[in-house]
């Protein structure tokens, strides 16, 4: 089933320069696709026209068969959550324990209903031990995980993170990264759409989306997409370190067969 | 002159129940003209170290020197940091939401300002460390907030350069940049370093440290845990100190457990890597 149809989207800032020119996608349930682009490649600014933030061109995009406008905006957003970069710019509670209760008493879940919930999924993104804690007291990754909580207790079918992880160290990356697949592997029907400069994180995707001036230049599976390392160059994002390496080695007439791994690598090289 | 710490403490919030013990006795040297990174997890004290470095913050005990400054708990005058901050110019974590001016230009301004310079004077700077940054001029009349994050960034950056420091201070420049705009800024602070700018570098990025560092501080839970050159670190196992193995050299591990002889003193980035493994197969 699609639960995002993104058709012949177009946005700009100033009526000057479209920084969505003209992008189609769409996502299915319990997809995982990744979006990747050089900075100013219109990324965030999708990420914003999907919840809503910003306002797309008519008829362009459908979430959950709905026209995003602003008659069905509450509907919509009733069913998507992000999660933004800067750990510190979403904390809106004084503990863990209200962070997560914020949603919640927004949709004026009943005070003794509250509790439960909010112990079932600070448990899920393991912080359990942390609801008392004040914002203060977390690192980076457990603001990311405390925001993710907060949006899982909502119930959505489909989670936007916006370079969630790119303000964090890489003990921080690696705890979301984890919470991301646990979540998906509790409810295969969740769909997760990542904005990221991470390659490692977004080649662990269902489908890559390559972005470049407002355009989508490529989209495919990850192990397809690498066949055109051209698109990764003239888009000004980085190739994974694995093909950078195969490439190098072939300019200097090593030709590898088998790139699965880099120990595939070594071993050939070795031979 | 190198810069020195002595057994440096720093405890935030003293005789609160906030009390918060950021660094506890870190004795260390930065090398004039050298590109030191300072590695460590979140929390460990990274970004207190880099504010004594200009005088932001003062040691609870223990001293700093940089250059003929002396840093003191006792010794604190405010004429002498109001100097030493023209010599160290500090950029910090996401610099871009520092920026405030009306233009560019007035923003890259702002700091050479209020050291007392004349605004042509100081344009003339102004202009010059953007061009360093990579900012066209048809930009320079814009508002810092016109332009994208990696802009943005740059446009900070300048803002210190402008400034003329002899040594600059960075905390992770490039959290948040695409490849691109990251390996430019990289090569930019190399080329200030060679150009004799200490660069002081905080990073998590332990790839960075293995291609551009000279000096490398490890931190952790407020303390040095290591002071040495990359070549050194890299020889061990990093991971005794929570670090990553950068990627390349875990692929000059394996491929020397498989036999291959390498010279690991010419690899500092990928490209010398398969330059001495083409040499190896030979």
């Amino acid at each position: 089933m699609k639960l995002i149809e993104v058709n012949n989207l177009v946005f700009s800032y100033d009526k000057k320069i479209n920084v969505v020119d003209g992008v189609s996608f769409s996502v299915e349930s319990g997809k995982y696709i990744s979006i990747i682009g050089h900075n100013g490649s219109g990324k965030s600014t999708i990420a914003k026209l999907l919840i809503g933030l910003l306002e797309p061109s008519k008829d362009s995009i459908k979430a959950f068969g709905l026209d995003l406008n602003a008659k069905n905006l509450g509907a919509i957003r009733s069913r998507i959550g992000i999660v933004f970069q800067n750990p510190d710019n979403q904390f809106v509670g004084s503990t863990v324990r209200d962070d997560i209760a914020f949603g919640l008493e927004n949709r004026r879940v009943p005070h003794e209903q509250m509790d439960e919930i909010i112990n079932k999924f600070a448990e899920k993104v393991r912080m359990s031990e942390f609801l008392d804690k004040e914002p203060e007291n977390l690192s980076g990754g457990q603001k990311q995980r405390v925001a993710i909580a907060g949006i899982l207790a909502m119930n959505p079918d489909l989670i936007i993170f916006d370079e969630a992880t790119s303000m964090l160290d890489p003990k921080g990356k690696r705890e979301v990264r984890e919470t991301i697949d646990l979540m998906r592997k509790e409810n295969p029907n969740l769909s997760i759409i990542s904005i990221t400069h991470d390659l490692e994180e977004a080649f662990s995707s269902d489908e890559v989306i390559v972005l470049k001036k407002g355009k989508i230049v490529g989209h495919d599976k990850p192990e397809n997409i690498l066949e055109n390392p051209g698109i990764f160059v003239e888009s000004g994002v980085d190739l994974p370190f694995k093909s950078k390496f195969v490439n190098l080695l072939s300019q200097v007439g090593i030709e590898i067969k088998n790139d699965e791994s880099l120990e595939r690598i070594v071993e050939e090289l070795c031979q | 002159m190198p810069i020195n710490f002595k057994n440096v403490f720093y405890t935030y919030s003293e005789k609160t129940p906030f009390r918060h013990e950021a660094l506890k006795g870190v004795s260390l040297t930065i090398n004039d003209g050298s590109f030191t990174c300072i590695v460590g997890h979140t929390g460990c004290g990274k970004s207190t170290l880099i504010q004594q470095l200009n005088g932001l913050l003062i040691p609870t005990s223990g001293s700093v020197d940089v250059n003929e400054y002396h840093i003191e708990k006792k010794n604190k005058s405010l004429k002498k940091l109001h100097d030493l901050r023209k010599e160290v110019g500090v950029v910090f974590q996401f610099s871009e939401y520092q920026l405030f001016e009306e233009t560019i230009e007035d923003d890259v301004a702002f700091g050479p300002m209020n050291f007392g310079m004349k605004k042509e004077d100081v344009l003339k700077i102004a202009h010059e460390c953007l061009k360093t940054v990579g900012i066209p001029e048809d930009y320079y009349k814009k508002s810092p907030f016109e332009i994208s994050g990696g802009e943005k960034r740059r446009v900070a950056i300048a803002g210190i350069l402008a400034l003329q420091p002899k040594t600059l201070v960075l905390d992770e420049p490039t959290a948040g940049l695409d490849p691109r705009g990251t390996k430019y800024i990289l090569d930019l602070f190399k080329k200030l370093n060679e150009q004799g700018t200490t660069i002081v570098f905080v990073t998590h990025d332990i790839n960075i440290v293995y291609e551009y560092a000279t000096d490398v501080i490890v931190m952790n839970e407020g303390k040095v845990v290591l002071q040495t050159v990359p070549e050194k670190l890299f020889a061990e196992d990093v991971e005794q100190y929570s670090l990553e193995t950068p990627l390349i050299q875990k692929t000059v591990n394996l491929l020397q457990a498989k036999g291959m002889k390498l010279d690991v003193s010419k690899i500092r980035s990928l490209e010398d890597l398969v330059k001495e493994i083409a040499e190896a197969r030979k």
